[in-house]
């Protein structure tokens, strides 16, 4: 009776311990950041800025200038075009896109378009200005169809606005060879 | 008096038997660390055309060659150049060259130093600064070669960066620690 007395209390303590571990969330999900979706057409609002999906075309290559010098860009699947209106925006921002495929796998803005004219990675929104963006990813075609587009802010996203933006149903209906992005 | 004494021995007993067990298994485990250090682990043998899984890529080696250096600024005469596919296995958009500090494949030729290499993607000679997912990519891995260096049967390793679902810090998911999974030893092709 005496050694249960001391063991209940040790057995309680590891239990309660247990079922706070087992139910506490990672960091990983604690510290993701607060998404807001909206279908397509509609206007998504988030802490900084406000997004709607514009419109979207694929291609097999893409061509644009940088500093006046042509460059031209293939891929091993298929380039995915993406222009969005960004809108009320509360404070000068950057914004990084990724496309979330129907798999669930991430593609960001590919690297390989840096530069383009109206693309995210050279563009910034203010305050009092309505504007547009534009995304380029490459991406299996099988990944566009039921996709979604994620905004955020550039750089660490920690606790912050997340806009998901559902693309149209079906495929982009213009597909071109060698699209020349122009701003 | 002497059943207490007795008592008290028995206890003492067991706890030390107890203690030597703890403190036995703790030394034990201890030292098989570090032996496993001590000792390097005899590494498979891969050859071209052989896909290695390192984590963060799928890597198939598919040939090395000896390459003369474009520029004769930076002092060094060659280049050694592996060719390769690589893909992203991960569920997103990975920067190359696939985590910090760069550990995918190592060189060691002799005494000769091999710093890190450059990766270029083939399909239009840029450097590669992406992997996406699903999306399978030949590369060229190149190493500028020392100057006095003549080229010799060398040996790659491969290095597998780990996983963890938890990280220590955190308790956040991220990509940790390299473990070397394979060699490759192979004399490199004279340049065309």
């Amino acid at each position: 009776m005496i050694r249960a007395r001391h063991i209940l209390p040790i057995l309680l303590g590891a239990c309660i311990l247990g079922a706070m571990m087992a139910t506490t969330p990672g960091f990983d999900r604690a510290f993701r950041p607060l998404r807001t979706t909206a279908p397509s057409g509609d206007l998504a609002q988030g802490r900084l800025h406000a997004a709607r999906f514009a419109g979207w075309q694929t291609a097999d290559n893409i061509a644009f200038d940088v500093y006046g010098a042509p460059v031209t860009r293939s891929t091993q699947g298929i380039f995915l075009i993406v222009d969005v209106d960004i809108l009320n925006a509360s404070e000068s921002i950057r914004l990084a896109a990724t496309w979330q495929g129907r798999s669930g796998r991430r593609y960001v803005q590919t690297a390989r378009a840096d530069g383009a004219p109206g693309t995210f990675d050279v563009r910034q929104f203010h305050p009092g200005i309505d504007d547009k963006g534009r995304a380029v990813f490459e991406l299996p075609k099988d990944e566009i169809e039921g996709g979604t587009l994620l905004l955020a802010r550039k750089g660490l996203n920690i606790l912050d606005s997340e806009l998901a933006l559902i693309s149209p149903q079906g495929m982009p209906a213009q597909h071109t060879t060698q699209l020349r992005l122009a701003p | 008096m002497a059943e207490q004494q007795s008592s008290l021995m028995r206890r003492t007993v067991r706890r030390t038997l107890a203690a030597s067990g703890i403190i036995a298994t703790a030394l034990y485990t201890w030292w098989q660390a570090i032996e496993g250090a001590r000792i390097s682990p005899v590494l498979p043998e891969t050859r071209p055309g052989e896909a290695l899984a390192l984590g963060r890529v799928q890597l198939t080696p598919l040939s090395l060659q000896m390459r003369p250096v474009q520029s004769a600024s930076t002092g060094e005469k060659q280049m050694l150049v592996l060719s390769a596919k690589v893909e992203n296995v991960t569920g997103e958009t990975q920067p190359a060259p696939f985590g910090y500090p760069p550990r995918l494949v190592t060189v060691e030729a002799g005494d000769a130093a091999f710093g890190t290499p450059e990766i270029t993607l083939l399909r239009d000679r840029q450097p590669l600064r992406q992997l996406q997912p699903r999306m399978p990519e030949e590369v060229e891995i190149t190493w500028h070669a020392p100057e006095s260096w003549q080229p010799e049967e060398l040996s790659l390793t491969f290095y597998r960066q780990q996983f963890k679902l938890k990280d220590n810090l955190y308790g956040r998911s991220n990509w940790l620690g390299y473990s070397a999974v394979a060699r490759m030893a192979a004399m490199p092709e004279p340049s065309p």
